[in-house]
């Protein structure tokens, strides 16, 4: 495999007393998609906030060889890391262009205007809505702008928390069919928290099983779609 | 490290020193104390009272207010204005300045309480603030009743009679008649503010009390519970005001005189400090509380004085009160009471009575369906 | 056509209960009342009664923005801002009498000393706390007021102070319309105060600054998330709220005179007006200012004029401010232009 674009290794984190990780250790090769499946509370969100230093972490986690631990959030995000968390993390108040602006916030070069075009192109009806409240969007627009608001970034690193949560199935296929498209094209590394294992594992390449803050299970997305626990826990099988 | 269980007879003896340790001084500082000081700890068990309404509000319904010391100007007036214009007893003053706090707080706390946290900090400060004006307005002969800027003195003064005289200064010879008078007054603001505790505390306990405990730890459980919301909060808003209210009134009686200045959003500031010093949402902090509020007033400017190398002006005071309110943000969020409680713990360790499961089924016995 | 009728009436009620619908009831309302009175004095003192509202007017406005950033950032009130503004009123005068430094420049360090302030305060005192846990805020807050309050007191004493004029300021500096006053004093406060909001609204809008501080408003964690730093986001924020509020006091100074609670005595004011107009509402809070001032200066102006109410005094205006403050959050908690977010902070 190619080299390493994000690394993780003897990861623990806590809020405050409970600590939700334990000894993680996990890996991610530039280019792509890894899947972390795991049922509620398993420490899925965790781990993408460790990633970011949203949370208190000790262990190592490595971006692209560069030890981020005890970074602050800013510095890791102009490692070009985007994180889109859990409930779609949109600003309610600013208008679509605004939210699409402050996505490329971290970003200094000239290309933002061009990026907004084209992420509008990818999604049109972001288009339509550009200067309505982002808090007016439904459910599945949000998650569009909050996809797009992290292309913004240009990521190389692109953190997905639970996209599918509260959306329709078709729109859900819509959006990780997007997923695939985009780490295609933009040769994007994705890390993605699924409950929805079945789509989850159609676009990774690999994928990662928690349970109760530990990795309990890794392999790639055919050996976990195969195995007989993964099959009855995640799959429906 | 001493170690008593909840409900055996040593436990019970422990609560028992525990109290008479806490009565004993208050019964005996009054016959020990030069009568200007009696009449201070008077005013202490007055402004208790205040606060305890305050922290109704503020302790245990998580209602920032910042405005009921407008309130306890509203018990104090209403004591005077009925004292001096209508003749009535300072008792029978008490029910009524109950009742008009009560609505006056209903009164504020309908529209108040459709926001939260600060902004209702804010609303509620600008009710502190507008207070002392309230009282200069000069139609309706609300100044004249008042006293306007200049306040006003009680008319009728409250005495000891004939067999309170036997009962409480036996040896009473010596001691003159202002010291017999603080003496008393105490005496009765202490009982007073008892039996507002009293009911404070059997609220807390009941029905109404854990819903409005419940509001403030989250209120869209509470709603969804059950507790209607509104309801709830407006009650809570009014009880606290009237218990602050009766506060104003027994401070009026102690210091027989009533001003604006007593009651404007400088001791808004003043008794939230006191409040927050002695412990928010403790019941008995409030005593505490009481005694903040007093003496700080006493001793900052003279704090003011020991400043080494410069001989400060006493403007300097109010610095030290702006001090003490940063500290205790940062140092003592839970007040004295929860200060002294941990290192209680450290020596002093209660086990509780585990609750009686005897009528529930054992956790191995099957239930047998049909 | 019945149907349009029932339609219309429907869309009048709702557009009633808007904030729009209410400024103008109450604008209406305000004007009826006021008509027996101008009859009596005169349009010419009607006039000369808004004039007098809004010099009052512009200076609320600039102090319940300095309240409204703080709000809308961090969602806390800094009950220190009036004083904070007293005290770089205090440099600039201090500054201007004892250096003779020009009044401008003088006006502009303080702002500076004062932003400085701000930041300090911002990283000491506030960032040390969840901002979801109010009590602390408001003993900070209120702490500071006191020791600032007592500071100026113990520098400059207790005593009144003039304070010089930013604007011509001779009484022969007016113009006259329709027979009545309009001082170039007001003109001057005014044109500073629009060109206020003007700046604030740019850089909000326009910059990158702006972009970083409406996202930590309205999302703090996504802020953090797209790599602003939300610490010093806010940190500007106090910076510029404290500026602000010393401009407040620089031009309020000279009709006030400088006394260590001159700006205590006027915030109440400017906290009815962000009450009034929405706290997290810029364009709101100055509304709700000139309608406060509005207020104030016809309750001062015509108490003569109406009889049986000769007790109408300019401090009742507060009285009347709070009544409104009580009466619009009983219809529409957030004020008349907030966002309903405010409710379930």
């Amino acid at each position: 495999m190619s080299d390493l674009m994000l690394s993780l290794v003897g990861v623990n984190a806590r809020y405050g007393a409970v600590q939700v990780l334990r000894n993680v250790n996990l890996e991610v090769s530039r280019g792509e998609v890894v899947v972390v499946l795991g049922a509620n509370g398993a420490g899925k969100t965790t781990t993408l906030r460790a990633i970011c230093s949203m949370v208190q972490t000790t262990g190592s986690i490595e971006i692209q060889g560069t030890q981020v631990v005890g970074k602050d959030t800013a510095e890791i995000v102009r490692m070009r890391v985007a994180h889109v968390p859990q409930g779609r993390g949109t600003f309610p108040e600013l208008s679509v262009l605004d939210n699409l602006m402050v996505g490329a916030y971290a970003r200094k070069d000239k290309g933002i205007q061009e990026d907004v075009d084209r992420w509008m192109d990818a999604f049109p009806r972001l288009r339509e809505r550009r200067s309505q409240a982002a808090g007016s969007l439904s459910g599945g627009e949000q998650q569009m702008l909050a996809v797009a608001r992290a292309m913004m970034c240009k990521p190389e690193l692109l953190l997905l928390d639970e996209p599918s949560l509260g959306l329709a199935p078709i729109i859900i296929e819509d959006l990780f069919r997007r997923f695939g498209d985009i780490n295609r094209e933009t040769g994007t590394t994705m890390l993605v928290v699924e409950q929805n294992a079945n789509l989850a594992l159609e676009i990774a390449s690999r994928g990662y099983v928690l349970e109760a803050g530990q990795v309990v299970l890794q392999g790639t997305a055919e050996d976990l779609r195969s195995n007989e626990a993964v099959r009855e826990a995640y799959l429906g099988a | 490290m001493f170690v008593f269980h909840e409900g055996t007879s040593q436990h019970r003896m422990y609560q028992a020193f525990g109290w008479l340790l806490l009565a004993i001084p208050m019964i005996i500082a009054p016959y020990m104390l030069p009568s200007f000081r009696v009449a201070q700890l008077a005013q202490c068990a007055g402004w208790a009272v205040a606060i305890l309404g305050m922290n109704i509000a503020i302790g245990w319904s998580g209602l920032l207010s910042l405005g009921h010391i407008a309130f306890c100007g509203v018990g104090a007036y209403t004591t005077t204005i009925l004292i001096n214009e209508s003749g009535w007893e300072f008792w029978m003053t008490l029910p009524l300045a109950f009742i008009v706090c009560f609505i006056a707080g209903g009164l504020v706390g309908l529209p108040a309480l459709k926001i939260k946290g600060l902004y209702l900090a804010l609303v509620t400060f600008s009710l502190a603030y507008t207070f002392p004006i309230l009282l200069k307005i000069e139609g309706g002969g609300v100044a004249r009743r008042t006293g306007g800027d200049n306040g006003r003195n009680l008319d009728e003064k409250l005495v000891p009679t004939e067999w309170i005289r036997k009962l409480f200064f036996v040896n009473g010879e010596g001691t003159d008649e202002s010291t017999r008078i603080a003496v008393y007054k105490y005496f009765v603001t202490v009982a007073i503010g008892l039996v507002c505790f009293l009911i404070v505390r059997n609220i807390l306990k009941s029905r109404g009390g854990r819903a409005m405990i419940a509001l403030r730890d989250n209120h869209i459980g509470a709603a969804v519970s059950g507790v209607p919301l509104n309801k709830t909060k407006v009650l809570t808003f009014a009880l606290s005001a009237a218990i602050a209210g009766i506060g104003g009134s027994l401070i009026a009686m102690v210091l027989d005189s009533v001003g604006p200045t007593m009651f404007d959003a400088n001791y808004a500031i003043i008794t939230l400090m006191g409040l927050v010093l002695a412990g928010v949402g403790t019941l008995h902090g409030c005593w505490l509380g009481g005694l903040f509020v007093v003496f700080l007033q006493d001793l900052a400017p003279r704090a003011v004085g020991l400043v080494p190398f410069y001989e400060l002006d006493v403007v300097y005071a109010r610095a030290i009160y702006g001090v003490m309110l940063v500290l205790v943000a940062f140092f003592m969020p839970g007040g004295v009471v929860s200060f002294s409680k941990k290192w209680r713990a450290r020596l002093i360790q209660v086990v509780p009575k585990l609750p009686d499961t005897s009528h529930l089924p054992k956790p191995g016995a099957a239930v047998t369906l049909g | 056509m019945t149907a349009v009728t029932t339609e219309s009436r429907g869309s009048f009620l709702t557009w009633l209960k808007t904030g729009s619908g209410i400024l103008t009831t109450m604008m209406v309302v305000i004007t009826i009342a006021l008509i027996p009175a101008i009859i009596q004095g005169g349009l010419k003192l009607f006039l000369q009664r808004i004039f007098d509202s809004l010099n009052n007017g512009a200076v609320y406005a600039v102090t319940a923005i300095a309240l409204v950033i703080i709000f809308k950032a961090t969602t806390l009130i800094n009950f220190a801002g009036a004083n904070i503004a007293m005290f770089g009123a205090y440099i600039c005068w201090w500054l201007n009498t004892s250096y003779g430094v020009p009044i401008w420049f003088a006006v502009f360090a303080a702002m500076g000393a004062m932003a400085v302030m701000g930041a300090v305060i911002e990283r000491s005192l506030i960032r040390p706390f969840d901002v979801s846990d109010h009590l602390p805020v408001v003993l900070i807050t209120f702490g500071l007021a006191a020791i600032l309050e007592a500071f100026a007191g113990g520098f400059w004493g207790l005593e009144f102070h003039k304070f010089p004029s930013p604007f011509p300021s001779d009484p022969k500096d007016r113009f006259t319309i329709a027979g009545a006053f309009l001082r170039h004093e007001t003109i001057g406060t005014l044109i500073v105060m629009g060109m206020m909001i003007v700046g604030v609204y740019l850089l909000l809008k326009k910059t990158k600054v702006g972009l970083a501080f409406r996202a930590v408003s309205s999302n703090p964690e996504s802020a953090r998330l797209v790599g602003v730093r939300t610490g010093r986001t806010l940190q500007a924020g106090w910076a510029l709220a404290s500026a602000l509020g010393v401009l407040g006091a620089c031009l309020v100074a000279k009709q006030t005179n400088l006394e260590p609670a001159f700006m205590a005595k006027l915030v109440i004011f400017a906290f009815a007006a962000a009450t009034l107009g929405g706290l997290d509402s810029i364009g709101g809070s100055v509304i709700g200012a000139f309608i406060v001032a509005l207020v104030q200066s016809m309750l001062t102006g015509y108490g003569q004029e109406i009889p049986g109410f000769s007790w109408l005094k300019s401090n009742f205006a507060l009285v009347l401010a709070f009544v409104l403050i009580l009466v619009v959050l009983l219809f529409k908690p957030a004020g008349l232009y907030g966002t309903r977010r405010i409710e379930r902070v």
